[in-house]
């Protein structure tokens, strides 16, 4: 019996890599992937919105909801729904902002109406005031 | 056998490596509280936790809101202000500490923070907008002394001297209450959460990203913000003439009024004060406003707090040096 357990244990020490090795080397690289994207996370989760060049709110792109934000032209709809932000409504004639549709990372910029969206470029947690 | 031992290890350790990459989270919720907004952020690894902390944090706020309210007839405060004049109420903890602090500040500030005055605050009517008239206003400032409250720690009474002396704890309730929800959360094992009670903030510990908070100053004269600048382990509160006012003949008239004349103090824009406490964020700020930069920023200095002064024209003055503070480019 005791032979029988030292020579399982040579034999086995002559592998390098056990499949179970392998797959311990997976797991552990894709949790390490996973754990970076989502520690980047935060840092997107905020809607800024811009009315030439001056911020009018900060918002979070968790929580649903609808933004009038009123430009030069008139009032730009904005919506944040399902993480994504978009524009439903615009004042403006070429309406490139609408085509844009809902986004999750990056900005979206109304030029006639002089609105800037843009997603977590820097994020504020409260205000003073 | 021995496979079977060393599988079952690498289990445990997939098992363990798992849990502990966990990652911290930030959970916010908002809850409508001492007539204002009230948003908690907080750092955890449990949702379940935070959350739980959170409303936790809540009821704190909602029992001292019972305590120190104005305007209801059956809070604390409003018993103590029947009773002036007429004799001794006995009170919570929570009323005597939030006292002895208020005439603390007072002192520290030469009066220019004064909860006496009640009177004043039942006399103007920002909703309406009306000035009063200048008789009744003098009257009214009879009533204003801080010096005239009258507190007995041996048994537990406040005692108001004179019959029409009002307190009102509006320049500092909201500030106090950040300190008391900030002593829940951490009870509740949170490290690092952001308390934000209308204006009045407390910042505590970095969020998940090892970044400490970020908080914007409110434009005096627009939406949104004039500068941002990193909070941790510290209040933050501003005063400004913006919140509530009314126009006539384009003068405004603003809620901060000064208990020297009983007129709304004649600074203008906004002043943030940076403390260790909220309840002197909160208090010293309104003190501040009241006596305008050139006295505030001296006295702030003196203290070893930080503020800043941003008025109407968007000049800028400040006290001590505040890390990090940045103005939105126009």
């Amino acid at each position: 019996m005791r032979q029988g357990r030292l020579k399982d244990l040579n034999s086995r020490g002559n592998k390098i890599l056990t499949p179970l090795d392998i797959f311990l080397i997976v797991c552990l690289l894709s949790i390490s992937i996973l754990g970076a994207l989502y520690i980047r996370m935060p840092e997107r989760e905020s809607v800024l919105i811009k009315v030439e060049g001056e911020l009018k709110g900060v918002y979070s792109l968790k929580e649903e909801r609808i933004i009038e934000v009123k430009g030069p032209l008139g009032t730009t709809v904005v919506e944040i729904r399902s993480g994504k932000v978009g524009v439903i409504s615009s004042p403006c004639q070429n309406k490139l902002c609408l085509h844009q549709g809902f986004i999750s990372r990056g900005g979206i910029i109304c030029l006639p109406n002089r609105v800037v969206i843009t997603i977590g470029t820097r994020d504020i947690d409260a205000i003073t005031g | 056998m021995l496979f079977q031992l060393r599988y079952r290890g690498l289990i445990y350790l997939f098992v363990i490596l798992l849990f502990s990459c966990q990652r911290e989270g930030l959970y916010r919720k908002s809850a409508v509280l001492m007539d204002t907004v009230v948003t908690i952020t907080v750092v955890s690894d449990n949702p379940e936790r935070a959350e739980g902390a959170i409303d936790e944090a809540f009821k704190e706020i909602k029992r001292l809101e019972g305590i120190v309210n104005f305007y209801s007839e059956e809070s604390e405060l409003s018993l103590i202000n029947r009773n002036a004049g007429i004799r001794p109420i006995k009170v919570s903890e929570d009323m005597l500490d939030i006292l002895k602090k208020s005439i603390e500040v007072s002192d520290l500030t030469g009066g220019a923070f004064d909860v006496t005055t009640g009177p004043l605050t039942r006399l103007w009517d920002f909703q309406k907008g009306i000035v009063p008239d200048e008789r009744e206003i003098k009257n009214a400032l009879k009533y204003v002394n801080y010096r005239e409250i009258v507190i007995d720690e041996r048994s537990h009474t406040v005692f108001l001297k004179r019959k029409g002396m009002l307190i009102d704890l509006g320049g500092i309730a909201k500030g106090y209450a950040a300190d008391r929800a900030a002593d829940i959360l951490r009870k509740s094992g949170i490290r690092s959460f952001l308390i934000a009670i209308a204006g009045d903030i407390r910042a505590e510990g970095l969020k998940p990203d090892g970044k400490p908070w970020m908080i914007g100053i409110k434009h005096p004269r627009a939406e949104g913000i004039i500068a941002t600048l990193p909070l941790t382990d510290a209040s933050i509160s501003t005063s400004g003439d913006y919140e509530r006012f009314f126009f006539i003949n384009s003068k405004r008239y603003h809620h901060i009024l000064n208990p020297f004349t009983g007129y709304p103090s004649s600074s203008t824009g906004g002043v943030t004060v940076i403390t260790d406490r909220g309840y002197l964020s909160d208090s010293l700020a309104t003190a501040a406003f009241v006596l305008g930069p050139e006295k505030a920023l001296p006295m702030i200095e003196r203290l070893g707090y930080k503020a800043v002064f941003i008025t109407e024209e968007k000049k800028v003055y400040e006290a001590g040096k505040i890390e990090g503070l940045k103005f939105q480019r126009e």
